[in-house]
């Protein structure tokens, strides 16, 4: 890198300096201390159950959010893994009788398992043909777990009598319990996500989203990028999932249905899909949405649906779009008049157009993609001569370039009629 | 031999209800490039509307089909307006992704829709044609499965028939073809979109009547067909009208097969499994392009 222009060099140092932009740990631990004596001064069960509620569609959102916003993944099957979490919890407290701490832990990791099982075949796949095979992993899932008869899942009708957290606490007490539990560690995870998706390897993933091919030849490795984020997807839903199976003390097989993923699709892309803020915002104003709602069960549906392609139409960014847009102009206004930024214009440029929040992914301009990957790029280590290794290794190389990857394809192309 | 051949047989009548469904998709995928999720909406909305007509107003089982069918189609040129037409043509947006959550979305809410207006309770509905055929030995085959296989080669050939001759069906192989090209020629793709989802609608309200008299009607009696629907166009290949053909024929065989055999509740499990499986083999479908595969 020693042939750059001072311009290249002060962008490149400029990006580097903004892929690892610092994650707002310390105003997290305020706001979640501050939060904490919600239930202390409102003394009301119903809306600290609500909050819990929410809080535990925070994680499920942030989770699935990570695979479909994040990476561009279309997986549609996220309800399952948050499921398969749910149930592995729910089962070892009632059959091996463990005690329900160990057994989040377990869920969780059942959650990441099932989540890189679902998601390693449709890796190479595109768009409609993964969210095929994704819904298709979570019916499987769905269908079998209704059609098992032997008692140990509980069929249709789910299981009960999961063990909860802190069943020794009084009802109240245990409510809060709750509530501070769920809180920190949604707090947590929003943290990890923001620090992931701020570190190159989460410009990797954005830059996947926005455009494969440019990402590979940039020497993005996608299998292990969609690996991890995925395997890291699947221990929030696992975590989300059994939470709600110890809460709830129980679990049905209705939870994977159409109406639950309609919900969750509903508060993601109002939240703002693809962003660290989004999946919270959507789960609080969504759920508080149909809380208010609640007399008409059934209008409450419609009225979300309304609100989605609402948003879909005029703000395809989001909620959050909406916010960072006039956080943005905010903050034109106040530098107005405050001269360039240091660096000359292509900094400037750079500081302007590689904003540490990289948008919503349904509002997709290609430029994006060019910055993420030469964020990414910027970042990186200069790559290492590869050593041949054959197996897994090899294997999650595979995708990239080769000598023939340019050739147009031979194959057949009128298949329409 | 005869079991097997009573399977084949409930097979065939499936693959065709698959077919005619499937091609609705097909269709809105060529036209507009993205899956049409509410599909399976517009074959549960046919059936209801296919329910009030023949059981609240007592017309015969013929009429219904014909306003499920019209019923449909309405709903499918709604759902154009409300959900894909504010979509089309931004650049702001993925609107691939973003239709198919716009699309999913109204489906959910026409069930809803149909909760307010009919309650949660299934329908029964009455089949076209009462009574059996016998063919040899103890195989018999319902009249109403022969009426529909009969409606579902009688609409396969229609629109093989609209979109080989007529102006219409030529501008949506236009617009499937080379989008670009069409519209220079001076075909009005607006029109198109929302023709193609009225045919699609209407497909999908026939599927619905006749898979009514199988399943009952109820909000949730989309759901599976579009889930179906979904693994036959995939499998098929997105776009390819021959490949969803022959796909909704396997499909349906696969499914009646494993039905027979191993117990109807093993059907669906199964048949995601060898889904997923012929998914990792062959990436872009039956009959799809092979640049699917590469992204």
């Amino acid at each position: 890198m020693s042939d750059m222009t001072p311009a290249a060099a002060a962008k490149a140092k400029l990006a580097r300096t903004l892929a690892w932009s610092k994650t707002p740990v310390v105003s997290t631990i305020v706001a979640v201390i501050v939060l904490a004596f919600i239930p202390l001064l409102w003394r009301n069960d119903y809306i600290i159950s609500l909050l819990v509620l929410i809080l535990l569609f925070t994680l499920m959102t942030q989770s699935w959010n990570l695979t479909i916003g994040m990476c561009g993944i279309w997986n549609f099957g996220q309800l399952a893994i948050i499921a398969i979490g749910g149930y592995a919890t729910g089962l070892l407290t009632i059959k091996l009788d463990m005690s329900p701490w160990l057994a989040l832990p377990c869920g969780m990791l059942a959650g990441g398992l099932a989540a890189v099982i679902m998601v390693l075949p449709s890796i190479r796949l595109r768009g409609i043909y993964a969210s095929m095979l994704t819904f298709a992993f979570a019916e499987v899932v769905r269908l079998l777990i209704i059609a098992d008869s032997s008692g140990f899942s509980g069929g249709p009708f789910g299981i009960t009598g999961v063990k909860g957290l802190f069943d020794s606490l009084s009802p109240s007490w245990n409510l809060r319990a709750y509530f501070w539990l769920t809180l920190v560690l949604s707090a947590a995870v929003m943290l990890l996500i923001h620090r992931m998706m701020n570190a190159p390897f989460g410009m990797g993933l954005v830059s996947l989203r926005e455009s494969i091919r440019f990402s590979i030849g940039m020497g993005i490795n996608r299998r292990v990028q969609f690996i991890v984020a995925t395997l890291t997807s699947g221990l929030i839903a696992g975590l989300a999932g059994g939470l709600y199976a110890t809460f709830y003390h129980g679990i049905t097989p209705t939870f994977m249905g159409l109406g639950p993923m309609g919900l969750m699709v509903i508060m993601v892309v109002v939240g703002g899909l693809g962003t660290v803020r989004g999946p919270i915002i959507g789960a609080f104003a969504v759920t508080i949405l149909s809380e208010l709602l609640r007399d008409t069960v059934m209008w409450r549906l419609v009225v979300q649906g309304v609100l989605l392609l609402v948003v879909l139409a005029f703000w395809p960014a989001g909620i959050d779009g909406l916010l960072q847009r006039s956080f943005d102009k905010l903050r034109g206004w106040m530098n107005v008049g405050q001269g360039e930024v240091e660096g000359g214009p292509d900094a400037a440029v750079v500081a302007g157009a590689a904003p540490v929040e990289l948008g919503s992914s349904l509002s997709a301009p290609a430029a994006r993609a060019t910055e993420a990957a030469s964020a990414v790029v910027a970042a990186a280590e200069p790559p290492k001569p590869a050593k041949k290794v054959g197996g897994f290794k090899a294997w999650l190389n595979a995708d990239q370039p080769k000598a023939d990857d340019g050739k147009p394809d031979g194959s057949k192309d009128g298949d329409k009629g | 031999m005869e079991t097997l051949v009573q399977a084949l047989i409930s097979g065939l009548v499936f693959g065709a209800i698959y077919a005619i469904m499937t091609m609705g998709l097909t269709l809105i995928y060529g036209c507009l490039r993205t899956l049409n999720m509410a599909q399976g909406a517009f074959g549960m909305v046919g059936g209801y509307a296919a329910w009030v007509v023949t059981t609240d107003m007592g017309a015969p089982p013929i009429v219904g089909l014909f306003v499920g069918a019209l019923a449909a189609a309405g709903i499918g040129i709604l759902t154009h307006f409300i959900s894909i037409k504010p979509l089309v043509g931004r650049k702001d947006i993925d609107f691939e992704m973003t239709a198919y959550i716009s699309t999913l979305v109204v489906a959910i809410m026409f069930s809803a829709a149909i909760i307010l207006l009919f309650g949660a309770r299934n329908k029964a509905i009455e089949p076209l044609v009462e009574g059996r055929l016998h063919v040899f030995g103890t195989v018999t085959v319902a009249w109403q499965q022969v009426a529909v296989a009969a409606v579902a080669l009688i609409c396969l050939g229609g629109l093989s028939l609209m979109l080989s001759r007529s102006r219409q069906g030529l501008s949506i192989m236009a617009v499937a073809q080379q989008f670009d090209a069409a519209k220079l020629m001076g075909v009005p793709a607006g029109r198109v979109y929302w023709v193609t989802m009225a045919l699609a609608g209407l497909l999908g309200g026939i599927a619905g009547v006749l898979l009514a008299p199988l399943y009952f009607v109820s909000p949730s009696a989309g759901d599976l067909p579009i889930l179906k629907g979904l693994t036959v166009a995939v499998v098929a290949g997105l776009g390819s009208i021959r490949g969803t053909i022959y796909a909704a024929f396997i499909i349906g065989l696969i499914e009646a097969l494993v039905a027979t055999y191993f117990g109807s509740l093993w059907s669906l499990p199964v048949l995601f499994a060898l889904i997923i499986v012929f998914m990792i083999v062959r990436p872009y479908g039956l009959f799809g392009k092979r640049e699917e595969e590469r992204l």
